[in-house]
């Protein structure tokens, strides 16, 4: 029996640390839905040229604010143009906006984050005061400021957007340096001479990856939100590029004759943002190993 | 008393360089102050030169930035481009009806998020606690502009429940008509933050429930009324102080944006009418002030932490 049973143990394949949190990432229906959904979309916004039935600026002025029908499934705006085509289009520059400015705001808050932690003292206290700085002023104030100032376009605002969000990434990161850099390993690197990046790059910042992850998807959620906004109140992306903050913008004038150009816009941002941060969810529970 | 003296240096510190920041970067922008008269065909290059001297714009940077923070601890943050006001007399218009809508704003979002942590705390699993978070999860991923939107489409257009916009202390100044137009402004900024407390209230209820002095006070037969107010919630807000504080900055935000939606004549429509005609000195003053309380804030909040839990030592 023992001899069967030893067997058994040699047989099954060790778990690598990957598998594992796709085994406790799956058992999260509500995040393996968020993947399914923020697929589509994602296909949805690349496909955007195939699947729409018109161009997105195609003005059609005979048949300006129609409600959804079967020519318009989800209506015309006021210059006759197809929400449904302006939406999937739009889902492009949301998108866009999300994953990039969280790319970028992740990269300076990790290196904010693990410069601050790796080297502590002095370092450690300006990075971090400057990070305290940039919190302490209500982000759409200051957003809302620097835009005007700066003016449009989508690069500016992209990079605006993750000039202001990367503060919770480099305190996250910062948090994981502070006690990853006391690892055995660190102090193995240190003493065999290597050098000061390839310990932060090589070694500790791969350990920090976990809440790093979970945090950036949650962060594409956040950036879309901020992106819509700012569009919103006509600092975005200019017109007539369809996105989904300038259309309901445009729908403003006309929420009570024409509700459906107000409504479509938000329910594609609110089952957006839902799915990133159901997925953002599950992977920060996948991801810690805390949690069983 | 050593932790309380240099955590208040360190506030005076942040307000301090939060001045230079938004000093320099106003100044420092394309257009720089004098954006305002760029655009104006009217005005002669000898008048332009007269404005420039008479705001001092021909002076290096750092005498400015000194002659402005001088000026502003003697309480006087400039005058107006756009109507020659001084600047602290038109912040301290707008700054009651703002206070009025935060203060609604955040009392709501305290009962309410409250009573939904709370409930799904102790449901935890059931039908209810799976509708709430839901709503949690909506109210986080929704753009406050479009629920604003939205209840102004059924409440105002269908019901007629409540006023589109347009609160006026001027022509209607009845306590009635504030609170009838303050409603759905109200509703609009609390929404997010019952979303976002009530996650953070479900998990601290719980970690606390788990804890064995809880055990214990239910073993010797306690009610489970007097252990949930007398142990488990004493316990489990302490963290929520925290919360509660460093997101005024997310109130403050949010208020700029209700605002603006609901033409509420707040700091948020001083300051966006303000972006609009590049009022520089009122967009100035109105970001210091707002640092400044978000800083303070921040203090209070620590500080309170410190006092409501014997555990935290400040030395």
């Amino acid at each position: 029996m023992a001899d069967v049973s030893i067997h058994r143990i040699r047989e099954r394949r060790p778990d690598t640390q990957w598998s594992l949190v796709f085994r406790k990432f799956r058992r999260h229906r509500l995040a393996v839905a968020g993947a399914i959904v923020l697929t589509l979309i994602i296909l949805a916004a690349i496909l955007a040229p195939l699947l729409a039935p018109y161009p997105p600026n195609a003005i059609d002025s005979a048949n300006a604010v129609k409600p959804p029908s079967a020519a318009h499934l989800l209506g015309t705006d006021m210059s006759g143009r197809d929400v449904l085509s302006r939406l999937l289009f739009g889902a492009r520059i949301s998108l866009a906006i999300g994953l990039s400015s969280m790319l970028s705001a992740v990269l300076i808050g990790s290196l904010i984050g693990s410069l601050a932690g790796y080297f502590g003292g002095w370092v450690d206290n300006v990075l971090m005061r400057f990070t305290d700085l940039i919190l302490s002023f209500p982000l759409y104030l200051i957003l809302f400021a620097l835009s005007v100032m700066l003016g449009g376009g989508i690069y500016k605002i992209i990079l605006l957007i993750a000039a202001l969000t990367w503060m919770y990434t480099a305190r996250i990161v910062r948090a994981e340096f502070l006690h990853l850099k006391e690892e055995v390993y660190v102090e193995a690197a240190k003493a065999l001479g290597v050098s000061d990046s390839r310990v932060i790059l090589r070694h500790v910042l791969p350990n920090a990856m976990a809440p790093l992850i979970a945090n950036a998807t949650l962060l594409v959620g956040n950036n879309i939100i901020v992106a819509a906004v700012l569009s919103f109140f006509g600092f975005g992306v200019q017109p007539p590029t369809a996105s989904w903050g300038a259309m309901m913008q445009n729908a403003q004038a006309f929420v009570i004759s024409a509700p459906w150009l107000a409504a479509f816009p938000g329910i594609a941002i609110l089952i957006t943002v839902l799915a990133v941060n159901f997925l953002g969810d599950g992977l920060r529970d996948a991801l810690d190993p805390r949690v069983r | 008393m050593r932790y309380l003296t240099s955590r208040l240096l360190q506030a005076l510190l942040m307000i301090w360089l939060s001045t230079v920041g938004v000093f320099t970067l106003v100044h420092l922008m394309p257009g720089g102050v004098l954006a305002a008269f760029a655009n104006n065909p009217t005005l002669t290059p000898e008048t332009r030169q007269a404005i420039i001297h008479a705001l001092g714009l021909d002076k290096p940077l750092v005498t400015q930035y000194l002659t402005w923070l001088f000026a502003l601890l003697h309480g006087n943050l400039g005058t107006s481009f756009n109507n020659g006001q001084p600047v602290l007399t038109l912040i301290g218009a707008h700054f009651p009806p703002t206070l009025e809508l935060m203060g609604a704003g955040y009392a709501m979002s305290l009962v309410f998020s409250l009573t939904v942590g709370v409930l799904s705390a102790i449901r935890r699993y059931s039908w209810i606690d799976y509708v709430l978070t839901f709503f949690a999860y909506a109210g986080i991923a929704m753009p406050v502009f479009w629920l604003a939107v939205m209840l102004i489409l059924v409440f105002s257009v269908h019901w007629h429940l409540f006023p589109v916009q347009g609160f006026n202390s001027l022509i209607n100044p009845s306590v009635g008509s504030n609170v009838h137009h303050l409603v759905l402004p109200a509703i609009t900024l609390a929404t997010f933050f019952v979303a976002r407390w009530s996650r953070y209230i479900r998990s601290s209820t719980l970690e606390v429930m788990s804890q064995d002095y809880v055990r214990t006070a239910r073993a010797k037969g306690l009610g489970r009324l007097r252990v949930l107010l007398g142990h488990i919630l004493r316990n489990a807000l302490i963290p929520f102080v925290t919360v509660f504080g460093l997101d005024i900055g997310a109130v403050v935000g949010g208020a700029v944006i209700t605002e603006t939606i609901f033409a509420w004549p707040g700091m948020g429509r001083l300051f966006f009418d303000a972006l609009t005609y590049r009022d520089f000195p009122v967009v100035l003053g109105v970001l210091v002030i707002s640092a400044t309380v978000v800083i303070l804030a921040n203090l209070v909040a620590d500080l309170a932490y410190g006092l409501l839990d014997p555990r935290i030592e400040l030395g």
